[in-house]
């Protein structure tokens, strides 16, 4: 049985789809850890509502002007590797598809580059000298879903339709003056297919735009439900893992819906959440127990550090422990990769169904009280439901206990994860 | 196994760390929900006042006996006098059980012009966040007198914004405020008219506003020109929830004598304070 599984996931990961994928987001990788950092700076120790800044009352002697300005410089790198992403994705896709069917990877990339700021042109917003004329939702490492398809589908048009290309040290000029020229047809079609969903996108006015997912956010943030509660919180962990991390970004931001702001009036009235009109709120049980960038990665970080023998990947946990603590996950998931990996789809979809419904159930025993009250941004993942419980200790030692249980979990499929590299590097050798 | 260690105590050194952060978390955790339930529990909804120019913190006093007058529960009086520096000074305190004290906040420099608006409208600022953090309170009123209506209108627009998730203002009542300061018609904008329409966006959209005016002549109350204390039309109109002209005339209706003319009492009593209970009591004693 087990070997049958490992095969099943060895021949999934043996298409170029998935291997383009893994090439392309551990290449990504030390980029984004760059951003994770400053991120984690940003929201858990320097800025105004982080977690330290406000614990250790640093406002009281760090001066303002001192605070703005690194904060400042940490959104540039922040900003630099984080919100245009979609353009590396979206060339470094199109060069690796490109490259595994031996064609031209650069030529490749730069028409898959062109495709993508073609079909996310937004001329309908007044384009002053300082703003470009994109929609920047789309280029954001938030929505890399759309770059990486459409880099996949340039590559694939340079498969059919560029002239093979065969391996070269260093090229001579002349050559280099034929394979650019060979780049033209394959170039015009991808050309023509990026005007086409420009059009598309300007005919129908279709917004493509974090817009669209609202409707889910909310309604996660406000049902009472637990199996909806469940449902969403799948279909959000689903989008995340390929590549759109909006959903679960806008989820980890304060909740103001109407049902959560009754659970925190009724809370701090009665300085406990035992008794919260709303006790299954999706948003809570999802984000306190079993977000992505909660306690499930740092879960499967914790296990990669026991577990792997990769130096470079354990490199990458040991590095991503610290903000993922904080919950920040975007490195690591890129890095091992997590995304568009096949192999941890499964076992993280279980996870976060397994920790929301033994929590429901633990509040239903009246075991746990609920997450209610609020919590400063990048406050330890382990102990945030803790703090969001104004203290439950029983809260405290229930969040331990699930984190150990998630590491157990993750045990057999980071070792089947391991055997599958090794299958491909293997293959790959000979 | 070298390797092996290495990824334990990474973990071990992250677990120990988490550990240190619990005392420190949990401590400032119970403060601030302490905090914030105080507010959420909190009943008092203060009368904050502000006098106009070339008046002290004491320009209220008569309105306020009167407003005390034949009441079992009297509003206490807190005067808090702001000196350029920043520094208050407090007359007066609020009774632990008064729903609605009246706060009175007064400026060193209380000379005219749009400059020293400004300038007011920060030192009230100084003065309302420290109020905020002494009394907790969740719901406030507000009622300004000639230029007390202005400073309340600009720090409607640039200060309010701060505070508008803890805090909420239900009523502003202003009286005599020339938002155009002594220009007659709409069309001569002053600087601070101009700069009020600018920001009216800004106002709070559940905020009843009114605004009184007095008229000792056809056109004036003696000192400012009804179409300048009008032109609040053009701020509060379709910005805020609601927004109402009240014009008062009689002995008591200048300029001056505004805030202690019978009517104007009985508007910011109808308007602003709630019924005194006693009364209220007696009067909806059920039929047996």
């Amino acid at each position: 049985m087990a070997e049958r599984f490992e095969f099943i996931f060895y021949w999934i990961s043996k298409k170029s789809f998935f291997r383009v994928a893994q090439r392309t987001f551990i290449t990504l990788m030390p980029l984004l850890l760059i951003g994770v950092m400053a991120q984690t700076l940003m929201t858990a120790f320097i800025g105004y509502d982080s977690w330290l800044y406000n614990i250790s009352y640093a406002y009281q002697f760090i001066p303002t002007w001192l605070s703005d300005n690194v904060l400042y410089l940490l959104n540039s790198v922040r900003f630099a590797s984080f919100n245009l992403a979609g353009l590396l994705v979206a060339y470094l896709t199109a060069g690796y598809t490109a490259k595994l069917f031996h064609k031209d990877a650069q030529m490749a990339g730069i028409t898959s580059v062109l495709t993508l700021l073609i079909a996310s042109y937004n001329g309908n917003q007044p384009a002053t000298v300082t703003t470009l004329p994109f929609n920047a939702q789309l280029l954001d490492m938030n929505m890399v879903l759309l770059p990486f398809l459409l880099g996949y589908l340039v590559g694939n048009i340079f498969r059919w339709l560029a002239p093979r290309q065969g391996h070269k040290r260093f090229e001579q000029l002349a050559g280099l003056d034929v394979r650019v020229w060979q780049a033209v047809k394959p170039m015009l079609v991808a050309l023509v297919i990026g005007l086409l969903l420009a059009l598309g996108v300007y005919l129908f006015k279709t917004k493509i735009s974090n817009a669209v997912f609202n409707s889910l956010i909310s309604t996660e943030l406000s049902t009472n439900n637990i199996l909806k509660g469940v449902g969403l919180a799948l279909l959000i962990t689903l989008l995340a893992l390929i590549g759109i991390g909006y959903p679960v970004v806008a989820l980890n931001n304060s909740n103001n819906s109407g049902a959560a702001v009754a659970n925190m009036n009724n809370a701090l009235i009665h300085s406990n959440s035992w008794r919260v009109p709303y006790k299954y709120l999706g948003s809570e049980l999802y984000t306190g127990y079993a977000s992505l960038s909660s306690s499930v990665t740092l879960a499967l970080i914790i296990t990669v550090l026991l577990v792997m023998h990769n130096r470079y990947k354990r490199r990458l946990a040991g590095f991503s422990l610290f903000p993922a603590m904080f919950g920040v996950p975007t490195g690591f998931l890129a890095g091992l990769p997590v995304l568009f990996n096949p192999v941890y789809l499964l076992p993280i979809l279980i996870v976060v169904t397994f920790n929301m419904l033994l929590s429901a159930l633990l509040l239903w025993l009246n075991w746990i009280p609920a997450v209610a009250f609020p919590v400063l941004v990048g406050t330890l993942q382990p102990i945030a439901p803790f703090v969001a419980t104004n203290g439950s200790w029983r809260v405290l030692v229930y969040s331990i206990i699930l984190l150990v249980i998630d590491v157990c979990w993750f045990r057999p499929w980071v070792k089947l994860d391991m055997k599958i590299q090794e299958r491909v590097a293997n293959d790959e050798k000979e | 196994m070298m390797k092996k260690n290495k990824g334990y105590w990474l973990i071990l050194l992250v677990l120990l760390l988490s550990l240190a952060t619990i005392y420190p978390t949990y401590a400032w955790m119970r403060d601030s929900n302490k905090e914030m339930s105080q507010r959420r529990q909190s009943k008092m909804t203060p009368v904050i006042m502000l006098p106009g120019s070339s008046a002290s913190i004491n320009r209220f006093n008569q309105l306020v006996t009167l407003l005390n007058q034949n009441r079992k529960e009297k509003h206490s009086l807190l005067k808090i006098q702001v000196d350029p520096n920043g520094k208050l000074t407090y007359t007066g305190a609020i009774n632990r059980n008064d729903r609605q004290p009246l706060i009175v906040v007064g400026f060193s420099n209380n000379h005219d012009g749009y400059s020293n608006i400004k300038k007011q409208a920060y030192w009230f600022d100084e003065a309302f966040y420290q109020l905020s953090e002494d009394y907790h309170f969740r719901n406030f009123v507000a009622f300004g007198y000639s230029n007390g209506g202005l400073i309340w209108t600009y720090w409607l627009e640039h200060y309010y914004h701060s505070y508008d998730d803890e805090l909420n203002i239900k009523r502003l009542m202003t009286l005599g405020s020339p938002y155009n300061f002594k220009e007659n018609s709409t069309k001569m904008k002053t600087q601070m008219y101009s700069d009020f329409l600018k920001y009216r966006k800004r106002l709070p959209k559940h905020l009843l506003a009114y605004n009184i005016y007095g008229g000792e002549s056809y056109t004036s109350d003696g000192l400012v020109p009804e179409n300048s204390v009008l032109a609040g039309k053009y701020i509060f109109q379709n910005q805020v929830k609601s927004y109402m002209a009240i014009n008062v005339t009689g002995d008591d209706a200048q300029h001056s004598s505004l805030p202690q003319d019978t009517q104007v009492v009985n508007l910011f009593k109808h308007y602003l304070l709630d019924k005194d209970k006693h009364r209220l009591r007696f009067k909806l004693q059920p039929r047996r």
